[in-house]
């Protein structure tokens, strides 16, 4: 398992925003675009092709998933989808190393300025 | 306007990515900003390409022919460039084996083999001489009838 998640990392930053906008609760794409647009503070902006290739590889890669319909009044051509188990195992992974980078660029920034870290 | 080319891009798209989210792509253009439409029909145009060139794999297949075709042709050139200096080399000797020097050693043996010559000629000429004594000398053959004139005929018994 473990190895099959390092196989998928680093993410690309479509998928690492794709997968965050899903951590909190369940969406359908435009609501996945404008959780993106929001989390990155309008500096990323999806396109529906690169959200519906990237849905696309993550649904056939087990870390998405398709959640049932929702009645009401909503447009019925949306689906909505899903992070799975495996899929909050890799965004978790994804975040740590990222974590790292973070770590590892405050102590360069800290060496370059002199400070001690 | 807009909106029919950017259904029109979807239908363009594979048919399997069409048919899973091909609705849902048009369902958010026709959400979005009418300012946002160039944007949308910008991705619109890559997604295509993204979905026909690599998902399909189709780049693989241009690389491999790629490559293949960059192999052969190295190939023929290295081949080329072989048989052209094998060519030249052989030129070259066959042009240092017509106007080379004679050596000292060639000519002497020059000479010598004119001396040979002579010296072999004269033996054969004295084997002919001896051989036409011999053969005046030998009497004609028990056996060997004479030619018939015209108009003779032979008896039998």
């Amino acid at each position: 398992m473990k190895d099959e998640i390092r196989s998928l990392l680093p993410l690309a930053p479509a998928t690492l925003h794709i997968l965050l906008a899903l951590s909190s609760e369940d969406r359908h794409g435009y609501g996945i675009m404008q959780e993106t647009f929001r989390q990155s503070q309008g500096q990323y902006k999806l396109g529906p092709g690169t959200l519906y290739d990237n849905l696309d590889k993550l649904l056939n890669r087990g870390l998405l998933a398709e959640s049932p319909r929702r009645a009401g009044q909503e447009d019925p051509r949306r689906r909505y989808y899903r992070l799975t188990e495996f899929g909050r195992r890799v965004l978790a992974a994804d975040l740590e190393r990222l974590r790292a980078v973070l770590k590892a660029a405050g102590l360069g920034a800290a060496l370059t300025e002199g400070r001690k870290p | 306007m807009n909106r029919s080319l950017y259904r029109l891009l979807v239908r363009l798209h594979p048919q399997r990515f069409r048919e899973q989210f091909g609705e849902e792509m048009i369902s958010i253009f026709e959400q979005s900003h009418p300012s946002e439409s160039t944007t949308l029909i910008a991705d619109g145009i890559v997604s295509l390409l993204r979905q026909h060139v690599v998902r399909s794999n189709l780049w693989k297949r241009a690389a491999g022919a790629a490559i293949s075709a960059l192999v052969i042709c190295g190939w023929a050139y290295s081949m080329g460039q072989s048989m052209e200096a094998s060519l030249i080399a052989e030129f070259e000797r066959a042009m240092k084996l017509q106007w080379a020097p004679p050596a000292v050693g060639t000519q002497l043996d020059k000479t010598e083999f004119q001396r040979e010559t002579a010296s072999a000629v004269a033996i054969l000429g004295r084997i002919g001489k001896k051989q036409e004594r011999e053969r005046r000398a030998q009497p004609s053959a028990p056996h060997a009838q004479p030619a018939m004139r015209a108009g003779e005929t032979r008896t039998q018994g």
